[in-house]
């Protein structure tokens, strides 16, 4: 072998290695990638071409295979084993001889939201599904398979520019057998603005985006509320320029709801903090929660409710105070409060 | 001004009996509870049932500190309507006489504002007669298994001394999430082996992991008040360790450094 071969081996080696390691740290980034595993059974983990396998049913039980209740289980040959699941017949008696209807229930739920925007449907606390809404603004979810019980299913829709809407709630009771249907729901509108600071007297831009042709309210709350009108474009887009002669120096805050045909009125949205002073400061735009993304992941959720649980009435650590200070109310204590500031922000 | 209000008869007749604990919001939305509650003597706190709470999170479930009944928990998003369910409480009645049940003043609910702003808040005690004529447990039905769910794993510096652990929250619409079980399976290629099955021991969350290379399956079990299972997995989240990487870039080294070496004292002998 010569030099060059020799060059190339010693290449080739690193190269894998190189590889291997990118791999290795892809995995623990949190990248999914997907562990090779043969799909054979025996190993305890449901995989293609298997019903079951072990304990894992994935996700299935008797009563959503159509029987009435029962312990489902997986023979050895990874297929169902629903020896001991019952069959009772639907109460009502008369006719007979149909198949057996699982008893959960549906919902559908429907509404209006920005243009092309991703509607997020979060079902206690955890996201659901998402979907696009067409380019009116129109979305429609059908969930089906839910268990009868009480539901509070929040929404919320992040647009083109990725801000997000205030979350908006609908309580809902499932009945087996039964669809329900829960329609004119509209999101409010998303907002921005383009300083947190600005020089008294000079323009402050308020935007964001809605459904297309709303009538959006704007509100300004300092001492007293003032409140601006303006239009939404088609494409759902609006913007009003704010003269700040008439406010006065200090903290201030803005939001906005949207009014659709004379009819339906939206929530209001987040509400942003502005200051009036002696100069401006342009506003840095960020897609993530301003609170309660205690884990800088852009979202608030399980696990950030988990590590302020984990703080719930313990002395805090300096690395976590400052978290706290930044994230959450900065009373250098975990407490209601803090899990009020979350639930605000919840994005699922 | 949001209300806690729950529903008893003027007459209990039951040793065992469920008190409903509702919550009129007045119109308001509101995302955070704390509930605190005082009980004369002749009631025992057993349990309580979670089913149609409109709390999705518990921070603390109902239980008893120095004679307080109390809980708390969050709905994202907040909640508005007049009677919202937050939690069934089962008593037992130990005396028969004059009861009472008093929602104390001291209970919170915070607006939905991004704040935290407290709203006003009304409370009430109420009072009632036990006479116990009937012996009655409270059953549970429920045919249904608890709701899908996910396993998070998380590293953080300041939990677990920055250790993988992982979380997770089942709900169960019916009778409510009674425990979690787990187990943690290393990494199996079935080659016609039969692979270890999960054994279950009872975890709560946050659980931190046994096996910290991450290269285990971890089986996560909910069961719910009426026994029903649901189990969730969450796949190895790495293949290799870095050692073993390490292991293997130097063994593969050495071996082609030995065949080139060989063939170079081959290639050196033909020669001569």
């Amino acid at each position: 072998m010569n030099l060059k071969n020799f060059f190339n081996v010693v290449l080739i080696i690193f190269f894998s290695f190189l590889l291997l390691y990118a791999f290795n740290y892809l995995k623990s980034a949190g990248v999914t990638i997907k562990a090779f595993v043969p799909g054979v059974c025996g190993n305890n983990l449901k995989e293609p071409g298997e019903e079951c396998d072990g304990p894992d049913l994935g996700g299935q039980s008797c009563v959503s295979l159509g029987y009435s209740g029962g312990t489902l289980s997986c023979n050895s040959n990874c297929t169902f084993n629903a020896s001991q699941c019952t069959i009772s017949p639907p109460s009502g008696g008369g006719g007979g001889g149909g198949a057996y209807i699982p008893p959960y229930g549906t919902v559908i739920l429907s509404g209006r939201a920005q243009p092309n925007s991703d509607v997020t449907l979060i079902s206690d606390g955890q996201i659901r599904t998402i979907i696009k809404a067409d380019t009116d603004g129109k979305f429609k979810f059908t969930l089906s398979n839910l268990t009868p019980g009480n539901y509070i299913f929040t929404l919320y829709a992040e647009d083109t520019e990725g801000r997000r809407t205030s979350l908006h709630s609908v309580p809902a009771v499932v009945t087996a057998g039964l669809t329900i249907e829960i329609g004119n729901i509209f999101l409010s509108p998303t907002i921005d603005i383009d300083k947190i600071q600005v020089k008294r007297g000079d323009i402050l831009r308020i935007f964001g985006q809605t459904a297309p042709d709303s009538n959006v309210l704007i509100v300004v709350s300092s001492e007293e509320e003032l409140y601006f009108q303006t239009q939404a474009e088609k494409d759902g887009s609006y913007l009003y320029a704010l003269d700040t002669t008439i406010l006065d120096y200090g903290q201030h805050f803005t939001k906005s709801r949207s009014i659709l045909a004379n009819q339906l009125v939206s929530s209001f949205s987040k509400a942003l903090a502005f200051q009036v002073s002696t100069t401006s400061v342009v506003k840095k735009p960020t897609k993530c929660p301003l609170k309660g993304d205690l884990n800088n992941d852009c979202r608030v959720n399980l696990i950030d409710f988990s590590i302020a649980a984990y703080w719930y009435k313990r002395k805090l650590s300096p690395n976590f105070a400052k978290i706290e200070k930044e994230k959450l109310n900065g009373d250098g204590k975990v407490d209601l409060v803090d899990f009020s500031i979350m639930a605000y922000w919840w994005t699922g | 001004m949001a209300k806690i209000y729950l529903q008893i008869d003027k007459e209990v007749n039951t040793n065992y009996f469920t008190v409903p604990i509702y919550l009129d919001t007045e119109g308001e939305s509101v995302n955070a509870f704390e509930v605190k509650i005082k009980t004369s003597n002749n009631l025992i706190f057993r349990d309580y049932l979670e089913k149609d709470s409109i709390i999705s999170y518990w921070i603390e479930k109902p239980s008893i500190k120095e004679n307080i009944l109390s809980f708390s928990g969050i709905t994202p998003g907040g909640y508005i309507g007049k009677k919202g369910l937050l939690v069934n409480l089962i008593f037992e009645a130990k005396q028969n006489g004059q009861a009472f049940i008093e929602i104390l003043p001291s209970s919170q609910i915070l607006l939905n504002d991004g704040l935290g702003t407290k709203a006003g808040l009304k409370t009430d005690r109420y009072e009632f007669l036990l006479n116990i004529t009937q012996t009655q447990k409270i059953s549970i039905e429920d045919r249904y298994p608890p709701e899908p769910f996910k396993i998070y794993p998380q590293r953080n510096k300041e939990i677990f001394n920055n250790k993988y652990y992982i979380i997770f929250e089942a709900k169960d619409k019916q009778s409510g999430i009674a425990y979690y079980e787990a187990a943690e399976v290393p990494i199996c290629i079935n080659l016609g082996l039969t692979c270890e099955n999960p054994r279950f021991e009872k975890v709560s969350s946050p659980y931190l992991l046994k096996d910290q290379s991450l290269r285990s399956y971890i089986y996560v079990k909910a069961v719910d008040r009426a026994g029903n299972e649901r189990i969730e997995i969450l796949k190895p989240q790495r293949l290799f360790l870095a050692e073993e990487i390490l292991f293997f870039f130097i063994f593969s080294s050495l071996f082609i450094l030995g065949i080139i070496f060989y063939n170079k004292i081959k290639w050196h002998l033909r020669i001569k």
